[in-house]
């Protein structure tokens, strides 16, 4: 499973979506349940998945999908497949 | 927030009777009565407002009525509360659960806890034997929630030299020792926060009857440790960083598991998994809770 995939996925379990739901140009303002317990979800979900750690500023600044993977792009978890 | 005192039995029978009113959950009024110097009224009376000292006596769910009913209707009165069974902690926390659309929900307020609480040592005795061994797993429940919380901050460090130093050292018997434990160590998940054994007792707590909170929590704390330990390394790394052995951590899970109470409760929690997943506590638990995570509590049901 490339990252692309496994991060949609894990943008479901988190953020309870759907399948059809899922979309890397998501924004935070777009997710309802991208709240304060969203946000540690997330870092829960990113560490199990990718093995990353995010710092608490990383994590409470984070905005969009886009976000995401340009942080852990620059902690070197490739997103160009 | 000011320290809770603890006071000592003797302490608390020293209080002057005149402006000192005993609330007690109907099972231990007698006992209250022939105790304490003080007027004693059960669980379906009120006491009056601007009593100037209270002593609340009964279980969690009593204790969380009395704190409730003390920052609505008397919020000058002083608060002592005495726990008649251990393992929700209620008497040292800022918290009251109460129940709103059927739903439990946990008030957060530093005016709910009670200036002080007590032990009273010869309840122990007279908690019967399932209760106490249940109250044993939520106290459990509380601590290990906490160490692992991904919340817990400066807490984890906290949480884990109790879990060392006293939890995992205190064999389960019906010794007053737990009514300190259950209570330290609800100040300590007040602290980190709790996670899927307690996102899943509350949930299927309002859908039945006779499986109160400590019960729900025993039931699941060992599946829910071992879907933890099983969904990566995060379990064993925040044990190894601290000194816990994984393994003591799972014999005292284990210690309170009912293999029959798992089985009778699996299928409501079938049924009830969507919401266990939306819980807000299962979403702070210390690992992700999957939307397929409920095909390994089936799986652990087979084992059971």
């Amino acid at each position: 499973m490339s990252n692309r995939e496994k991060l949609k996925q894990l943008l479901g379990e988190v953020f309870l979506l759907s399948e059809d739901e899922i979309s890397l140009d998501l924004r935070k303002d777009q997710i309802e349940t991208w709240d304060s317990l969203g946000v540690v979800s997330l870092a829960v979900g990113v560490q199990e998945t990718f093995g990353y750690h995010f710092a608490p500023e990383e994590a409470v600044g984070l905005n969009s999908v886009r976000d995401i993977i340009s942080i852990l792009s620059k902690g070197g978890i490739p997103f160009d497949d | 927030m000011t320290e809770q005192q603890v006071l000592s039995w003797n302490d608390l029978a020293r209080f002057p009777t005149d402006g000192t009113r005993v609330w007690a959950t109907d099972r231990v009024v007698p006992l209250a009565n022939a105790a304490l110097p003080f007027a004693v009224i059960g669980e379906s009376d009120l006491p009056a407002a601007g009593q100037t000292r209270l002593v609340a006596i009964g279980g969690g769910a009593f204790i969380d009525r009395v704190k409730l009913w003390r920052r609505e209707a008397s919020p000058g009165t002083w608060l002592c509360a005495v726990a008649s069974l251990w393992g929700s902690g209620a008497e040292a926390s800022p918290i009251a659960v109460r129940l709103e659309n059927g739903r439990k929900v946990a008030d957060m307020d530093p005016a709910l806890r009670p200036e002080a609480r007590a032990v009273w040592p010869e309840l122990a005795a007279a908690i019967p034997e399932r209760l106490a061994r249940w109250g044993y797993g939520d106290t459990i429940s509380h601590a290990i929630e906490a160490f692992l919380s991904p919340l817990a901050g400066d807490g984890r460090a906290v949480a884990a030299d109790f879990l060392k130093a006293r939890l995992l050292r205190q064999a389960f018997d019906q010794s007053p020792a737990w009514f300190d434990l259950s209570a330290e160590a609800c100040a300590i998940q007040a602290r980190s926060g709790v996670g899927l054994v307690h996102g899943i007792a509350h949930t299927l707590e309002p859908e039945l009857s006779g499986f109160g909170h400590a019960r729900l929590c025993s039931a699941f704390l060992q599946p829910v440790f071992r879907y933890n330990v099983q969904r990566g390394e995060k379990v064993g790394a925040l044990a190894d960083a601290h000194g816990v052995e994984v393994d003591a951590l799972d014999r005292a899970c284990g210690a309170v598991f009912d293999a029959d109470d798992y089985r009778a409760l699996l299928p409501t929690l079938e049924r009830l998994w969507d919401s266990v997943v939306r819980d807000p506590l299962s979403r702070i638990n210390c690992t992700t809770v999957r939307r397929d995570g409920i095909d390994f509590f089936r799986r652990y049901e087979l084992n059971a």
